[in-house]
């Protein structure tokens, strides 16, 4: 954990310099940070932020990764309508992008869940 | 003849903020002072330099067009550093979908053929086979020429271009791994390419986000592992000797 908190320090700087290619991956980080550490309102909220700033930044596959990693999180939480959700999303993304690879992923994911 | 000074001057300048605004400044006085052949080699050098900074997108975009001018007027060798760093931008940010970029490194690497530009020719290959594997794991869009590791790591190279290609092979298996799910071999990847990377580049920040994310995989299995070890030496070895 001490060398993810060290990432995440080093994403605070590079974020601050460049927030348009930075911000989503930060708190992507920080949003899995908070997931592990039990804050789950925060994990959540944070998902939701890394999302937004990832769409904002024109990040297709990185929407889909924050999207993807929400999915599995709220999986572990049982929240399974939110994790389809997310899931959902993540395929979108995913094809827009063009991987049939992470598409295929995600429909294994999806199909567990249904 | 200035402009592409003072951008050569930002590039090889490790403080961060000094470089990119040296290389912007140099930017500004080529767009108003420079010809178009200066234009094009001011643009790699603040791509390189200083390109982090703005918009991955954006980049990619004025790299293409850097490429284009570069190519009309007859400065090839900029003009593929531009297509190389084009590359480089385009996949980390996803500027346009993942079959589109691989139909534009195919147009890419056939003029790099007719050129013979070798060194532009690996570093696409690269991206190329990057692109390949996040599509299909390269089942239906590989093709036979890869770069492997024996290609970045020939102990006779010059030293500045082996780092520059094996700090390249590095980044692109830290970036394919990660995608792939295989966050042991991000970890391995993402270790030796510290080892090779020049400090100050942003690209490390690029890597150590991959690096962080799969920490976070390898990290989680390796406390469950942990924890199912010490279940099974504490309660059913000795159900089972008992």
């Amino acid at each position: 954990m001490k060398e993810v908190n060290e990432i995440i320090a080093a994403m605070k700087v590079a974020a601050s310099h460049a927030e348009s290619n930075f911000r989503n991956k930060l708190e992507l980080l920080e949003a899995e940070q908070y997931g592990i550490t039990g804050r789950r309102d925060l994990a959540l909220h944070t998902y939701d932020t890394a999302i937004a700033s990832a769409q904002k930044a024109n990040f297709i596959h990185e929407q889909g990764l924050a999207c993807e990693k929400a999915g599995f999180y709220c999986k572990r939480m049982k929240y399974n309508e939110k994790s389809l959700s997310y899931f959902n999303q993540a395929r979108e993304c995913y094809e827009k992008w063009g991987s049939t690879v992470k598409v295929e992923f995600i429909q294994k994911e999806l199909g567990k869940l249904m | 003849m200035l402009c592409p000074f003072i951008s050569t001057v930002a590039k090889f300048n490790y403080r961060f903020i000094a470089r990119s605004r040296i290389a912007k400044s140099a930017l500004v006085l080529s767009e108003k002072f420079g010809s178009s052949d200066e234009k094009t080699e001011v643009l790699v050098n603040y791509y390189i330099g200083a390109g982090h900074i703005d918009s991955y997108q954006l980049g990619a975009n004025q790299l293409r067009r850097g490429f284009s001018s570069g190519l009309s007027s007859g400065n090839a060798s900029t003009a593929f550093l531009c297509a190389g760093q084009w590359a480089n931008f385009s996949t980390i940010s996803a500027e346009i979908d993942l079959p589109s970029l691989l139909r534009e490194m195919d147009y890419y690497l056939h003029l790099l053929e007719l050129y013979k530009s070798e060194l532009i020719k690996k570093f696409i290959l690269c991206y190329r086979e990057t692109v390949s594997t996040l599509i299909d794991r390269g089942q239906t869009t590989a093709i036979d020429a890869k770069l492997s590791y024996a290609d970045v790591s020939d102990p006779g190279r010059d030293p500045g271009t082996g780092n520059k290609l094996l700090e390249m092979f590095y980044f692109h298996q830290v970036f394919r791994n990660y995608w792939l799910g295989y966050s042991e071999r991000c970890h391995h990847y993402a270790t030796k390419f510290f080892t090779v990377s020049k400090p100050g580049h942003f690209r490390i920040y690029v890597i150590k986000f991959y690096h962080g994310k799969g920490l976070y995989l390898y990290t989680t299995c390796a406390l469950w592992n942990d924890f199912y070890q010490g279940l099974s030496n504490t309660l059913l070895f000795p159900l089972c000797r008992s």
